[in-house]
């Protein structure tokens, strides 16, 4: 709501001031995003739908995906302060498929749900997985929460499905 | 055109600031109150969870990109960067007219007689720097009464069976006592604890020409669209303007206080909005822009006669910086118990503030807490039930209306290690040095905590609570009760300002914020806040006559 003052200002002031720099990384848009994202190209959407499904999935109410996480995700990437978690979501992204490729011989989204679920439980306890998969999860796992339980002006939580859901009024 | 001189110039609009610049404006001295942050208004309100104060960014400031810090938890570590609402331990007080109090909870207690004589009390306690104020409760008590009636605070004298005495009761009824509340009531009846309905800076009649709460459920860390919670920016800050002799320069960062020729304060360098800067001459320097600013602005105005910060002689400028553990405890029923009437909380307990326990100073009262709210909901669940998946689903299904959640604020002990400092390194957006935080809790706060949250699980079991569990302390960090950074006392060696909120070293310098609490209580500090405000322009409006003190000393 406020920031008068703007990135540039910000990078030029930083400057100088190499930890506060180190944190930031320059976004660079690519062209081959997924449908409705202007953030993850179309595996990364793939994978990111994946995992917010299987946090809160579908059942005689909407899942992730229907209540549309995906995008509410997107929507935090590409808004102004995406630059605190690109970095995040692209290395850990390419770690959840290094690990299912490793076990699975599959991408994360193509998976299995035993298989999707045995992975995601291994991120989550930093069961043979760094220590930066563990913490990638629980971004993902914060943001998913936030997008499926949040407004609905902010992009996730469509038709107020989970507030129906709960019995929430606002 | 440079400004022309005032008398007194008053940095943060917040608790503290507010309250001085209002009474000193009254008083017909002629004020500049600096803001940093802007003027929200009923447009800027929302009710969303994911655009509170707690959000990214922070619903109202401080800009996120703009005022980095940095933080750790002891001096052995490389501080990291950490941004508002990105980084927890960044801390939660918003940077805008009103400063903490446009978006508080109002929570507004009186501390207890203790609480200003910890170290009499308990002794001294290893590992901390305890000490007892230099000031009394009976001291405090008719400016708790004067912030009181001036800000509007709901309450029920005579209720809180362990409460000091007051001369005046409450200038409004407590909140209606809600579900929630009804149930922890009788359960803590049939404890033989003693419930009543906490005091808050929350209308529950028109006063002063505002209107009622509404008993929407978005309260805490929400801005009040009713303007029925008691913050400066819609009590105080209008009084003062209204004075004619007091301007509200906002959006306007304060990055030094100057001093003349001989070392004596003499006015501020500001920034405006455009980043231009300016600078505001005047002959009384209050400072109030929280425990985190204000030592770092003080730091950050070092200079030839003050090479380690100005009125820091003592050295004592930024250390024992403290703030609240949290302390929640958690239940599931079997029953519906409905939390759609806000604010939410309407019963405390203060049995395990000061109970003298063995082994534990202080304490900590016990509430139920604001209404529970979707996403924080889905991040709560008992040790050892699913984060995620069918089985987190179906918890938030059948129990987000069949949950009490009860909170505290625990004290939590000073320590001279835990400290406000420049960072060498990190700059903010106008090219000054950030506050370097360091901080952690030590033993006997957790084990204060632990106390207060096992009374709370016990008062959930009694309820008829099917499960009940704790909440986590994490192991530091500042939240939106940080204390301590300039503490007050008479020893000018080991104490920052005076017994009334005055530089030991400088006596046209005062301090009037969290910064000056000695020890932190198991409260939320608002109202002490306030009434030390009161009590420390009282002093000033006594003591000061045009650009001199009364008693002819030299300012």
């Amino acid at each position: 709501m406020s920031e008068p003052i703007d990135r540039r200002d910000f990078i030029k002031s930083a400057a100088g001031s190499t930890v506060a720099m180190a944190s930031l990384q320059v976004f660079c848009a690519s062209a081959d995003h997924a449908t409705g994202c202007k953030f993850f190209n179309a595996p990364q959407a793939a994978t990111v739908k994946a995992i917010a499904e299987r946090f809160v999935p579908q059942d005689d109410s909407p899942g992730a995906q229907q209540a549309g996480v995906l995008f509410f995700i997107d929507g935090i990437l590409t808004g102004k302060f995406g630059r605190f978690y690109e970095d995040r979501y692209e290395s850990g992204l390419r770690l959840i498929n290094e690990l299912s490729q490793k076990q699975f011989r599959h991408d994360f989204a193509s998976l299995a749900s035993d298989q999707q679920l045995s992975i995601l439980r291994a991120l989550e306890s930093g069961t043979g997985v760094p220590p930066e998969g563990q913490r990638f999860f629980s971004l993902i796992l914060q943001h998913t929460m936030e997008g499926y339980y949040g407004d609905p002006e902010h992009g996730g939580n469509r038709g107020s499905a989970s507030w129906k859901m709960i019995g929430f009024e606002g | 055109m440079p400004n022309r001189k005032v008398d007194a110039v008053v940095v943060g609009s917040g608790a503290g600031g507010g309250i001085v610049a209002k009474e000193l404006a009254e008083a017909g001295l002629s004020v500049v109150v600096f803001e940093r942050g802007q003027m929200y208004t009923k447009a800027d309100f929302n009710h969303s969870e994911l655009g509170s104060q707690y959000s990214v960014p922070p619903a109202y400031g401080p800009s996120v990109l703009s005022n980095p810090r940095t933080f750790r938890y002891t001096d052995r570590e490389v501080a990291r960067v950490v941004y508002p609402g990105v980084n927890d331990e960044y801390g939660k007080t918003a940077a805008a007219v009103g400063g903490g109090t446009l978006a508080y909870g109002g929570a507004s207690w009186r501390f207890k007689r203790e609480d200003f004589r910890m170290k009499s009390t308990y002794g001294t306690i290893a590992g901390t720097s305890v000490e007892d104020w230099p000031i009394s409760y009976d001291d405090l008590e008719p400016f708790y009464e004067k912030a009181e009636y001036e800000l509007g605070v709901s309450g029920l004298a005579g209720a809180d069976a362990f409460a000091e005495p007051r001369k005046k009761p409450y200038p409004l009824p407590p909140l209606p006592i809600n579900p929630q509340g009804e149930i922890v009531r009788d359960a803590g009846l049939r404890l033989g604890w003693h419930p009543f309905p906490p005091p808050f800076a929350i209308l529950t009649e028109p006063y002063k020409g505002r209107s009622a709460c509404i008993q929407c459920v978005w309260c805490l860390a929400h801005a009040c669209e009713a303007e029925a919670k008691s913050g400066t920016q819609v009590t105080m800050l209008p009084l003062a303007l209204k004075t004619g002799k007091c301007e509200l320069r906002k959006n306007s960062f304060v990055t030094r206080i100057l001093t003349d020729g001989k070392g004596r304060p003499a006015g501020v360098q500001y920034y405006d909005i455009n980043k231009q800067g300016h600078e505001q001459l005047a002959d009384l320097i209050i400072v109030a822009c929280s425990a985190t600013e204000s030592a770092r602005l003080l730091l950050n105005s070092s200079g030839k006669f003050h090479p380690r910060g100005l009125g820091n002689s003592s050295g004592q400028v930024g250390r024992n910086l403290n703030d609240h553990t949290g302390g929640d405890s958690y239940g599931i029923f079997e029953r519906d118990i409905p939390h759609d009437k806000g604010p939410g909380p309407s019963i405390a307990f203060n049995d395990w503030n000061h109970s003298h326990a063995p082994g534990i100073p202080g304490g900590g009262y016990i509430y139920n807490y604001y209404c529970t709210l979707p996403i924080e909901f889905a991040q709560t669940r008992p040790p050892g039930e699913a984060m995620w998946g069918q089985a987190h689903k179906e918890f938030q299904k059948k129990y987000f209306h069949r949950y009490i959640h009860l909170g505290s604020n625990c004290q939590a002990l000073p320590q001279e290690k835990n400290c406000v400092d420049l960072d060498p390194k990190v700059r903010d957006a106008w090219g000054m040095p950030v506050a370097r935080i360091t901080h952690s809790w030590c033993e006997t706060d957790l084990k204060i905590a632990n106390f207060v949250m096992q009374k709370g699980e016990q008062l959930l079991k009694e309820a008829g609570a099917i499960k009940t569990w704790k909440g986590v302390n994490a192991r530091g960090g500042v939240n939106d009760h940080q204390n301590g950074t300039c503490r007050m006392g008479n020893d000018p060696k080991t104490s920052v300002v005076n017994r009334y909120c005055q530089s030991h070293d400088l006596g046209n310098l005062f301090v009037t914020d969290g910064s000056v609490l000695v020890t932190d209580a198991g409260f939320n500090p608002a109202l002490t806040i306030q009434a030390l405000a009161f009590w420390a322009a009282d002093y000033i409006k006594k003591e000061w006559k045009g650009s001199a003190w009364r008693n002819g000393k030299r300012a």
